[in-house]
């Protein structure tokens, strides 16, 4: 049901600081998917994880008065915070009270980068694009965190900071190590054969 | 467009622009970007390079139907008002009464209804909700704001005693697979029989999940612990946040019989399986004959056994001597095994859900 609602992000925070559940449960509907594939990366227990989902605006709620007024780029970030934070907490909460032994590993970061196989066309830049795809599910996790935070969400510096409960400064570290590993490998590739192939299409 | 001629290849891999030419490619956006090309000969390296990073980064994202999305936001929506307190009476008080009321501004979908309470031990104080019209096909809930047990009838037909201080809250019908009910407080359930739809209590940090069954859930807000005893049938408990609602196999859970009761400590998490403080006999061991005359010991600790569906361990080796004559009616379980005790000059400790009996023997 599409009700033409075109409220950005900024105005729903304030309705629903304001009072209004509405807000809170548009806030969720927009941002759902973004929360869904990020938790994904965390925790295979999909129904967990959609419990996750809800905890984090429940708990916006119940803070709903403390909590700061944000503008419109803040929220998808704000909301990513929080439910990294739940999804962490809950799980160690969750070996406590089940009728399970408690494992010690909490969930960390999972992805599997994988090729745009029918977007290329020549079989030289197949086989580079494979080479990096490997570099890149080899990365440390945290690389691979960043990357997808900046990547698919289109986050900057500063929020990916927030959300991974890291620096500045560590974020920018992170790329950089990631970047050069590519360009170290790109160099050692035989690369502008593939290059002049490609690019006359 | 931003200016492309002082880009990094860092900052060609994350342009959303340039991503989308990669990934999505048109005939103008091809246009532009060999135009570009064209102009800045010595950037053709460094976007090709970009080009193939864009390509090797895919990632498959799970399918998310608007359907799981509805519904989770209702539930979230519904979680709402569970974390806030209960609504005061829309009219004075002074009579004795249960009030019923339906859970206002709430979209719910039909039939199949739940909800799960905050596990936040924050106290929320907020302004009281106005008063709506009800909506049709409204959750329905029970407040037992008297001193007496109040019963009353799900719409399955079976039968809840709710105790003094206590909500239920349920739909005004049942959902094609299951029956989901939610409690703050005390009740105890008599469920109808129904393999085809299961019944499940749901409180603050357990379901309880039974197919047609007698039993008690205790779950105060101000209490510390959870507590699920059973009175017939079998129930199973299971930790809340792991219970699948949708698949009607749960695993994890902890299995009760009568007699038996799991309590959940939610300040430390510990679990105690024990057994309930006053057992009773169960309602089909009623035939039974407790009236022994010199007979064995070994009968009528196994009569007892059979009679509470707990099982007493004892050394029926030594006690194969041993002889009496009593008769255990209408005493509650433990004064019936103080009294045998002392019969055979032995004692007896409860361990987890059985009995265990010591006694030296008899000469």
């Amino acid at each position: 049901m599409s009700s033409g609602n075109s409220v950005d992000d900024a105005g729903l925070w304030q309705a629903f600081q304001g009072g209004s559940s509405e807000s809170l449960g548009q806030l969720m509907t927009r941002h759902y998917d973004a929360l869904y594939y990020y938790g994904t990366k965390f925790s295979r227990d999909t129904d967990f994880l959609r419990d996750c989902i809800q905890d984090v605006f429940v708990e916006l709620w119940q803070r709903r008065r403390t909590i700061s007024s944000l503008v419109t780029a803040q929220v998808k970030p704000y909301l990513m915070t929080m439910l990294r934070r739940l999804v962490h907490q809950e799980y160690k909460r969750q070996q406590q009270f089940s009728f399970q032994e408690p494992t010690d590993s909490l969930p960390d970061f999972e992805i599997e980068f994988s090729v745009e196989d029918k977007l290329i066309d020549a079989e030289k830049t197949q086989h580079n694009i494979i080479r990096i795809n490997q570099l890149l599910n080899q990365l440390p996790r945290r690389c691979k965190e960043a990357i997808y935070l900046r990547f698919y969400e289109n986050l900057d510096r500063p929020m990916i900071a927030h959300i991974m409960g890291i620096s500045e400064q560590s974020v920018s570290n992170l790329f950089q190590e990631a970047f050069r590993l590519l360009r170290q490998h790109m160099k050692a590739e035989i690369f502008w054969l593939g290059l002049l192939l490609t690019l006359f299409h | 467009m931003p200016d492309f001629t002082t880009y990094t290849l860092e900052e060609f891999v994350f342009d959303p622009t340039f991503q989308d030419w990669v990934k999505h490619p048109t005939r103008e956006t091809d246009a532009y970007w060999q135009h570009w090309l064209d102009q800045h000969p010595e950037k053709r390296t460094e976007v090709e390079q970009a080009r193939q990073i864009v390509l090797g980064i895919r990632v498959e994202q799970p399918t998310v139907s608007d359907e799981q999305i509805r519904r989770d936001v209702q539930r979230m929506l519904t979680r709402l008002q569970a974390s806030e307190p209960v609504v005061r009476p829309l009219w004075a008080g002074g009579r004795s009464f249960v009030r019923w009321v339906a859970a206002a501004s709430v979209l719910v979908a039909a039939g199949l209804i739940w909800w799960r309470l905050g596990t936040s031990t924050e106290s929320v104080i907020s302004r009281q909700q106005n008063s709506v019209t009800l909506p049709d096909d409204a959750t329905q809930q029970a407040v037992n704001q008297t001193k007496q047990p109040l019963s009353l009838r799900l719409p399955d037909g079976s039968q809840v005693t709710l105790s003094p201080g206590s909500t239920l809250t349920y739909p005004a019908t049942f959902g094609d697979t299951s029956r989901e009910v939610s409690l703050i407080g005390e009740a105890f359930f008599n469920v109808v029989r129904n393999p085809a739809k299961p019944f499940a209590v749901y409180t603050d940090a357990i379901v309880t999940r039974v197919l047609g069954t007698s039993f008690l859930v205790r779950a105060y807000r101000q209490d510390r612990q959870v507590s699920v005893s059973v009175r017939t049938g079998k129930v199973s408990v299971y930790n809340v946040r792991t219970f699948q609602a949708e698949s009607k196999v749960a695993a994890n859970g902890v299995i009760l019989t009568p007699n038996q009761q799991v309590t959940l400590r939610q300040t430390d998490g510990s679990i105690a399986r024990s057994l309930v403080e006053k057992p009773l006999p169960l309602p089909t061991e009623t035939n039974n004959a407790l009236d022994f005359e010199n007979r064995p010991v070994s009968e009528v600790i196994d009569a007892l056994a059979k009679t509470y569906g707990i099982p007493i361990v004892y050394n029926k080796e030594r006690l194969s001597q041993c002889r009496v004559t009593v008769t255990l009616e209408n005493d509650p379980l433990y004064t019936q095994l103080d009294l045998l005790s002392k019969l055979i000059d032995g004692r007896y400790k409860v361990v987890d859900v059985t009995i265990h009996l010591y006694a030296d023997g008899c000469q």
